[in-house]
């Protein structure tokens, strides 16, 4: 499978270490829904400005996820860190003044708790916000609930249980796959963690239960 | 007359040592020998005990 625009899926979330077990599982769930996870951490290019790397993906992608949970003040500054609902507000100018390739963009909103949005972006009240609680499995429901939307209508995607399961047996190993490699799986760069998934993922491919043998169904 | 002067020999960069690229067939393998050695764990960890009160039973 090739990576186009229909199946890419721009992940815009924090990057902190608290978070990321949070963008690992969406990351993780949305190769495991038969979709490309792109992020602005996958290209590392000094050369090329923030913004310009966010609006390039932005525009490779139709479709999207984004999590404002971590719009807070920050300690030092006392300011909220806006970044999120930036990229969200680009991403919904897209759709709104682009093309019209843009304008069948999609995506879902993720927070931490249901309308805790309202008291610092109700601009996009008529979203449809989902919270996540902070929980990986929570994290993994939303992205395949949204992504078997908008996937193949010949496709049944696994219920977002199943695919936590896999998330659970995938993070099993990962630490030791990673130091076979020499990486450090607390600091994976996106690439890196994309790779280590893709790995894994190969190896368990999702399949169709085993056909029941005739004389059993009988 | 001048001597002739020398043409300066560039140097080669060595490309990094191959050992130090992994493609994913190799991450794939990895996978592989890393669950291998986890099921092995995790028999052992449900086979150890039963030994142990085994044994136990055998002393008494």
């Amino acid at each position: 499978m090739t990576r186009t625009y229909e199946n890419s899926v721009f992940i815009n979330c924090p990057f902190d270490p608290a978070y990321r077990p949070l963008l690992e599982a969406a990351a993780f769930a949305t190769y495991d829904c038969g979709f490309f996870p792109r992020a602005s951490l996958e290209v590392d290019d000094s050369s090329q400005v923030r913004i310009e790397k966010i609006t390039t993906i932005i525009r490779e992608c139709r479709l999207a996820i984004h999590d404002i949970s971590r719009t807070e003040l920050d300690a030092a500054t006392q300011l909220p860190r806006f970044n999120m609902p930036l990229e969200l507000g680009i991403f919904l100018g897209a759709k709104s003044f682009g093309a019209k390739l843009h304008r069948r963009k999609a995506a879902i909103v993720l927070d931490t708790e249901p309308y805790r949005y309202q008291k610092f972006i109700s601009d996009i009240a008529g979203q449809d916000i989902r919270s996540h609680g902070s929980q990986t499995t929570e994290v993994i429901r939303q992205v395949r609930d949204f992504l078997a939307t908008h996937c193949d209508p010949e496709i049944v995607l696994p219920g977002g249980d199943k695919i936590a399961e896999r998330y659970t047996a995938f993070r099993e190993g990962a630490r030791l796959t990673c130091s076979k490699f020499h990486l450090d799986a607390d600091h994976l760069t996106f690439r890196d963690l994309t790779m280590v998934i893709v790995g894994w993922l190969r190896r368990h491919p999702l399949s169709m239960p085993p056909a029941i043998p005739s004389e059993v169904a009988a | 007359m001048p001597k002739p002067t020398r043409k300066p020999r560039l140097r080669t960069i060595q490309p990094p040592h191959p050992s130090d690229k992994f493609t994913l067939e190799e991450v794939m393998e990895a996978w592989r020998q890393v669950e291998e050695r986890l099921a092995a764990r995790k028999r052992a960890e449900e086979t150890g005990p039963s030994h142990q009160a085994r044994d136990g039973a055998v002393g008494e």
